[in-house]
């Protein structure tokens, strides 16, 4: 199976069939991830299928020959994570209908039940923002540390920092106690 | 995944099965999505040519370094008058030698050619 920098390197250089056949591969490779992550800032479907678009849009430009051309110097996955929250965020700014989690009152959070798996993700709206995404990109999306800190423009230390206290919070929630108890 | 010893803090698995399932939207991508986007990138790549129709630059510039290479005085051929009318005379044993005077190899033309001229002047040709 040909690897993204490859398919990357044929999207760069392949003729028109090739190159086309090259981004469809990409697309279909990535595009749950993207859809994914887009749903993890704007709450419909609709919107997150925008966020898609857009992501690809941008990527797609980055070839020639509107584009220069791109060298993957880190997993495609850190390249589209930025492009899809930023998208995803932009669109939720443009809606007064999407309240970020910061501008959420405390009161205003679901409150913890003890009706089982569904307890989490009221847990996970609780937390704050960057420590949320850490999380979900470490244990959902799989990415090594590394990744997450190219994917978020931030240093190393932060991404465990902030991994370190979303798991903190995850563990002596009573939500996870109890996932966890025989 | 690969870990690291950076992938220092993890979770036990039911913790982890709980956040992919509370990860799982089942989002709905739909087929104009899919078309649209793809329709997208056969725009981009429209005008690109096949491999074969584009100017292979190192194989021009190959051919042009070995033509300027052939049309060099070393790699012509020598000036015995395989075509010519007449037979060879000692004027082209001279006229040969003058051209190839330093040239390694030459020397054994020039008497080749010599002694078809003596040779031929032997039998009453020249």
């Amino acid at each position: 199976m040909n690897d993204d920098a490859h398919l990357v390197d044929i999207c760069n250089h392949g003729d028109a069939r090739d190159a086309a056949n090259a981004f469809e591969t990409l697309y279909i490779r990535h595009k749950d991830f993207v859809i994914r992550v887009a749903l993890r800032f704007v709450p419909d479907n609709d919107s997150a299928l925008d966020v898609l678009q857009e992501t690809f849009t941008y990527l797609l430009r980055k070839f020639p020959p509107t584009g220069p051309g791109l060298t993957l110097t880190a997993s495609l996955t850190s390249l589209l994570y930025p492009v899809a929250r930023n998208s995803a965020l932009t669109l939720r700014r443009k809606s007064d209908r999407f309240p970020h989690s910061d501008d959420v009152l405390p009161d205003d959070l679901p409150a913890a039940t003890n009706d089982g798996p569904s307890d989490i993700p009221a847990l996970l709206r609780g937390l704050p923002d960057e420590r949320r995404e850490v999380l979900m990109l470490r244990f959902v999306d799989d990415l090594p540390l590394q990744d997450i800190a190219t994917a978020l423009d931030i240093p190393l230390g932060t991404v465990k920092s902030r991994l370190h206290l979303a798991i903190k919070t995850l563990r002596e929630s009573p939500e996870a106690k109890k996932l966890l108890s025989p | 995944m690969t870990h690291t010893d950076n992938e220092f803090e993890e979770l036990p698995d039911t913790l982890i099965e709980a956040l992919k399932s509370a990860d799982e939207a089942v989002p709905l991508i739909t087929a104009r999505v899919d078309r649209e986007v793809l329709k997208m990138a056969r725009e981009q790549f429209a005008d690109r040519k096949p491999a074969w129709r584009r100017p292979a630059w190192a194989a021009i510039a190959a051919t042009v370094l070995l033509a300027v290479v052939i049309g060099q005085p070393q790699f012509q051929r020598s000036s015995m008058p395989v075509m010519s009318p007449r037979p060879p005379d000692i004027s082209d044993v001279l006229k040969l030698a003058r051209e190839r005077a330093g040239e390694s190899g030459a020397q054994a033309e020039i008497d080749a050619l010599a002694m078809q001229v003596v040779s031929l002047a032997a039998r009453g040709e020249s």
